[in-house]
């Protein structure tokens, strides 16, 4: 599942005309797409696209038997379409003769075992069609069930595919990688994703690990994108050094603790922010830099392209103070300073 | 009294202090006690048994109220943030009776702002910062027996425990919120006129699962540490006896 840009079976001519973006699939971050002229777009779908309709290779996956594979993948459809302040709709189009990685104007989903495919070891790689103003228009899903089995009843043997699923579509809408989560390491055993890590954190989770529903940093991030409203709020603001230079890449957390609300961003090249998608509430926030496994290289878009640029010599600090987020309001000028 | 009376009473008392009593000169120093007592009883105009009479006090007073305790801690992989009651001044009145041997009740209201603390830390325990977090205000009834532990010329002790009615109200969304609790503590009286007058310093510890914030009665979720909450009160104030 890792994020990277791919141009298998695109022809140069579709290059010329679009921005093809294959994101790999790595504090919520919407996906960044960097131009040459050093725009900065974030990558979204138009509302009028809803539903996006996904169609599945024949078969879907072969280690998985009775349509539970197709269970798995609506079920994970249905999770990201069922946020509450978020237009994003998902839906199952069927099984189709389908390929990940060509411009056909189907979004597809398929299981390869196909040899001779060089994935890196990547369990799933998203391609997003985008153009110069971040619009997607199609976007494909190749899982490597050459290399990886899958199961879904979460034994042991294989991956859970739900799991796999929903964080691939996470992609699809235009999530990037998020640094919400950490590594648990137990005795002298191989460290695990942490279970309340979100569902977008750019490490995969192993054989019995489940990660079948949103955390708050993923819904946020969606409704962020995809607002229907003004049930959700927002916080924004800068990050700087005391002399006041930008930091660029700073994980900016924000935290309410009544429901357990923990959301991220990363600031941008001028040190800007934005936390959207925020239920009502009172937060309080820190901001720290990348680490990693969930370091800018985790991540697409602009913190790949310009990573070399991502401050992550500073000190974690929290803001003095809490921030009030009012249902369809954006608490401005919250502003950071780290050393 | 006559001056040759006094004199007479005089005399008595020296022959009492040098020579060894007999039973006449116990007598008359007891005719001299009297004779005091009732000189004194002239001068102040008060019934010298008027002491004891005195049962009731009423006091007002003024301190400040501050957390004792932690309510709860609520850990992520990026910060810890605890949860305190804060300090406010405080102001409120206690009336007080005695009723058996050193026993007595004591009523007592008392009310401050101490508001809500958020102390925010790393997972590491570094990098600690406390904010204000929220509004809280607080006002509490109790009811408590009290112990007499001296009664001095200069100075009365009591001890006291009882039950208290704690109700908090804030600025967020369900943070009004009412619970029974226990109050403990003492204090030190030093009357200034006749008795009838004091001033006194108390200590108090309230301790009550009244909630913070709408956390379920102070419960953070999903994470219970310490559902009371305990508030350390100390206060001076002047009263009087009737």
């Amino acid at each position: 599942m890792n994020a990277r840009i791919l141009n298998r079976r695109f022809s140069l001519g579709l290059l010329i005309a679009l921005c093809v973006i294959a994101a790999p699939v790595s504090a919520y971050v919407p996906l960044t797409v960097s131009f040459s002229d050093g725009e900065a777009v974030i990558a979204h779908w138009r509302d009028s696209a809803f539903p996006v309709t996904v169609v599945a290779s024949e078969g879907l996956s072969p280690d998985i038997g009775g349509g539970r594979d197709v269970e798995a993948l609506q079920s994970a459809l249905n999770t990201w379409s069922s946020v509450d302040g978020s237009n994003a709709r998902l839906r199952y189009g069927g099984e189709g003769d389908v390929q990940a990685g060509i411009i056909d104007g189907i979004n597809a989903i398929e299981f390869t075992t196909a040899p001779g495919l060089d994935l890196s070891g990547a369990i799933t790689v998203s391609y997003l069609l985008i153009d110069d103003d971040g619009v997607i228009s199609e976007a494909d899903i190749l899982v490597n069930n050459r290399r990886y089995t899958f199961n879904t009843d979460g034994g042991n043997v294989g991956l859970d595919l739900e799991t796999a699923l929903l964080r691939e579509l996470g992609h699809l809408l235009g999530l990037d990688s998020s640094p919400i989560g950490e590594m648990e390491f137990s005795g002298g055993q191989q460290a695990t994703v942490a279970d309340d890590s979100a569902v977008m954190y750019p490490v995969p989770r192993g054989p019995t690990q489940l990660a079948r529903s949103l955390t708050e940093d993923d819904k946020a991030a969606v409704a962020a994108i995809y607002s229907n409203g003004s049930s959700r709020g927002s916080i924004s603001g800068r990050v700087t050094t005391q002399s006041g230079i930008p930091v660029f890449g700073a994980h900016v957390v924000v935290f309410e603790p009544v429901d357990q609300v923990l959301v991220g961003a990363v600031t941008l090249p001028d040190g800007t922010y934005t936390v959207g998608g925020l239920p009502p509430g009172r937060y309080v926030m820190r901001v720290e830099p990348l680490e990693s496994p969930a370091d800018a290289s985790s991540l697409g878009g602009i913190y790949s392209t310009l990573s070399d640029l991502v401050n992550s010599s500073f000190r974690p600090a929290f803001l003095e103070r809490y921030v009030d987020v009012v249902a369809g309001s954006e608490a401005g000028g919250v502003n950071l300073e780290v050393q | 009294m006559s001056t040759v009376s006094r004199l007479i009473v005089a005399a008595l008392v020296v022959v009492g202090l040098v020579v060894v009593s007999p039973a006449w000169a116990q007598e008359a120093q007891e005719e001299v006690e009297e004779v005091r007592q009732a000189e004194a009883q002239e001068e102040s105009g008060e019934d010298p048994t008027e002491k004891e009479a005195r049962l009731w006090a009423a006091s007002f007073f003024g301190g400040n109220m501050s957390a004792g305790n932690p309510v709860g801690t609520v850990e992520n992989p990026f910060f810890n943030t605890t949860f305190k009651t804060g300090s406010s001044s405080m102001w409120g009145f206690r009336v007080s009776r005695m009723m058996w041997w050193r026993l007595g009740a004591e009523g007592e209201f008392g009310r401050g702002s101490p508001g809500v603390k958020a102390i925010l830390t790393s997972p590491g325990g570094g990098d600690l910062t406390e904010i204000d977090y929220a509004d809280l205000d607080m006002s509490y009834f109790s009811g408590s027996v009290i112990f007499e532990a001296a009664n001095g010329r200069w100075v009365r002790a009591f001890l006291n425990f009882g039950l208290a009615g704690v109700f908090v109200s804030g600025d967020r969304e369900d943070s009004d919120n009412a619970a029974l609790g226990i109050i403990f503590g003492g204090g030190v009286e030093v009357p200034i006129i006749e008795d009838r007058f004091f001033v006194r310093a108390d200590v108090r510890g309230l301790r009550a699962d009244f909630g913070l914030l709408g956390l379920d009665r102070g419960q953070l979720v999903g994470l219970e540490v310490d559902s009371l909450s305990t508030n350390a009160i100390w206060t001076i104030g002047a009263g009087f006896r009737f």
